[in-house]
């Protein structure tokens, strides 16, 4: 179902283009290889909201996801529980195994915290039951990425920011298993990383940022402490103020269209969406299209694959009837979001 | 064909002619029967990845595998597995991590949005316990992209962990003299100014600062940094123990009829005196936000009048 308005947003464009890219990803995402996973989530995800779920082969998904999950080794589950949960792609060179079954693993296998974020976010989409996915070896390595001042690491030692914040908490509410993450000390980090201006940055002392805003309002949701910001009254205005056509970033920043979610979903996460203009950033997303199919950060760019999903949420926020709801906390459908259950 | 390709191809022999990597056997990824989202990469990409997996897996740590890992890392900068066993590479054969911090800067100034060259820089940094080049490399990247969230996270890092503090005022006026739009900079003077000792900000300083705010303010009305940051000076705080402030505000509003900042700071104030005449005058102003001043945004002015 098509419909016409001032901001012509080109559906079956953005189809194709997904279509394509679930098959083959062009040469240049090579430099992306490392984190593959999340591309396929940005497809499958995207397809999903579209309403076109039945062009994914959700068995295959299921089955490249499960192959990526790094399991306690076989013989001594103590010497790499610190890197359990899932890596982005085969690119380590393990054999494929979507039945999960114990093995030894190599010590240099390592899970990464956003891509065990997006691998739950994929079992969710497709359906699955989340029955192999083992849940006591994540929690148990989400234990040692959470550094002391409430943060977390995405490897034992990498660096570490409010977009893994997110990723704790998102992994948490997936599996409904709060033993992994000291809350209270990931509350501390939220609370202290808001800015002078209302907004919120990657850390304490760092500048506001539409995306560390976002990461850490929706893990304050997930984890129920909402109530816990210092100034919310502030953060809504410093939201509301990035909108200059579509959302900016970052104060005097150039609107990008990946902000239209993470800057709409922040308001919306602070029952305020409605206080934007919201066809005009239609009309900045619609203009960030390629007329080949998706989205690009910026009119006149190539389109990616993050833009045309972070696009495709912001206009389903907005309440668009040709996309599924996207649920603002967990950054997918809310038809497929919640938890496996406890286990 | 793209730039990558023609870099790719000029000299580059596939290991498996190469006599110094005869003894290992490549290992090729395996991605079932039926991948999802396959990448077309190059057949130099596709070679180098199955001698990184062959050397991962029997764990070689030499001179030939360090230059695999540039190798990699030239091909995909963000492989963190690549930086990760590069680390213990560098570690096993005892290699000169001066050089080292030389080779990440060479990759920083490629990639300076990537995360794993800031991170592995720190690494360095901290080994060495020597921090004399990171100011004077983010330097050089601020000159490409002055609003680069990295090399500003980094220089905060580095401050912190050698309270070394010395010096960044400076030079955050003088990129601020560049550009007064900077937002980062602003920040960064913030980050400075309030967290350089751990005594709360006095009067003074506050008033200095808030003059520094107001004389920007005054080469380019509508810039939005230094609003945001002289409403973050008061903040908490009551603007009225400040008349001399509250009295340039006021000219402001006279002078600068279609600036919204002034306007909605004016809000905050009368917002936070809280007397009746007070509140009538901030709705006022949210109204006159809402209808001409701040049209992008009537929305919220309307939510705050009510």
């Amino acid at each position: 179902m098509e419909t016409e308005d001032e901001a012509d947003i080109k559906w079956k464009s953005h189809e194709k283009y997904l279509a394509d890219m679930l098959k083959v990803l062009p040469q240049p995402y090579s430099s992306q290889d490392a984190h593959r996973l999340t591309l396929i989530y940005f497809i499958v995800s995207s397809l999903d909201l579209l309403g076109k779920s039945d062009k994914v082969n959700k068995k295959d998904v299921v089955d490249f996801v499960y192959s990526m999950q790094v399991l306690p080794d076989k013989d001594d589950p103590d010497r790499n529980f610190q890197n359990c949960g899932f890596r982005a792609g085969p690119f380590f060179g393990e054999s494929w195994s979507p039945q999960c079954e114990p093995h030894s693993l190599n010590q240099f296998d390592q899970s990464h915290l956003a891509i065990t974020y997006v691998a739950l976010a994929l079992l969710r989409i497709c359906g699955d039951d989340g029955r192999m996915v083992n849940r006591r070896a994540i929690t148990r390595a989400l234990r040692c990425l959470q550094l002391d001042d409430g943060s977390f690491c995405a490897v034992p030692a990498s660096e570490n920011d409010m977009r893994f914040v997110f990723c704790a908490a998102a992994v948490s509410h997936m599996l409904d298993d709060w033993s992994g993450i000291d809350v209270d000390r990931a509350v501390n980090y939220i609370v202290a990383s808001q800015s002078y201006d209302g907004g919120i940055g990657q850390g304490p002392g760092q500048e506001s940022h539409g995306g560390s805003t976002y990461c850490a309002l929706a893990a304050l949701k997930l984890m129920g402490r909402l109530d816990a910001l210092r100034d919310r009254q502030g953060l809504i205005q410093w939201c509301v103020e990035r909108q200059v056509s579509g959302f900016q970033g970052r104060i005097n920043k150039v609107a990008d269209c990946c902000y239209s979610f993470w800057i709409g979903a922040s308001l919306t996460l602070l029952s305020a969406y409605e206080l934007i203009d919201f066809d005009c950033l239609k009309n900045h997303t619609a203009a960030c299209q390629h007329r080949v199919g998706g989205f690009a950060k910026w009119p006149d760019n190539y389109p990616d694959v993050l833009h045309t999903y972070m696009a495709l949420c912001g206009l389903s926020l907005g309440g668009d009837p040709n996309l599924l709801p996207v649920d603002a906390a967990l950054g997918f459908s809310r038809a497929a979001s919640g938890s496996f259950g406890r286990a | 064909m793209s730039d990558s390709d023609d870099d790719e191809q000029g000299g580059y022999v596939p290991f498996g002619e190469r006599e110094e990597w005869s003894d290992v056997v490549p290992v090729p990824q395996d991605e079932g029967p039926n991948p999802v989202c396959s990448i077309a990469y190059s057949d130099q990409f596709r070679d180098t990845m199955d001698y990184f997996r062959a050397v991962l897996r029997r764990d070689e740590r030499s001179e030939r595998v360090l230059q695999l890992t540039a190798d990699v890392i030239e091909l995909n900068p963000a492989n963190y597995t690549a930086w990760h066993f590069r680390r213990v590479v560098l570690e096993a054969i005892g290699a000169d991590l001066r050089r080292e911090l030389d080779y990440v800067a060479s990759v920083g100034r490629k990639t300076p949005k990537n995360y794993q060259i800031w991170f592995h820089r720190r690494a360095l940094v901290e080994k060495l316990n020597d921090f004399s080049a990171e100011f004077d490399f983010a330097a050089e990247l601020l000159r490409d992209d002055s609003k680069n969230y990295h090399t500003w996270a980094h220089r905060q890092w580095v401050i912190q962990r050698f309270d070394a503090w010395d010096g960044e005022l400076a030079f955050v006026d003088q990129l601020l003299r560049q550009d007064l739009r900077n937002n980062s900079a602003w920040n960064q003077r913030w980050f400075v100014v309030t967290r350089s000792n751990t005594v709360e900000l006095s009067a003074d300083v506050r008033r200095r600062e808030a003059q520094y705010a107001l004389d920007f303010i005054k080469k380019a009305p509508n810039n939005q940094s230094p609003w945001a940051y002289l409403k973050g000076l008061f903040g908490g705080k009551k603007f009225d123990d400040y008349p001399d402030i509250m009295q340039t505000l006021q000219e402001m509003r006279g002078s600068y009829v279609t600036c919204a900042h002034v306007v909605s700071l004016l809000v905050e104030v009368n917002a936070q005196r809280a007397t009746a005449a007070s509140l009538a005058a901030a709705i006022q102003d949210c109204d006159a936000l809402a209808s001409s001043l701040d049209v992008m945004h009537k929305k919220y002015w309307t939510y705050r009048a009510g």
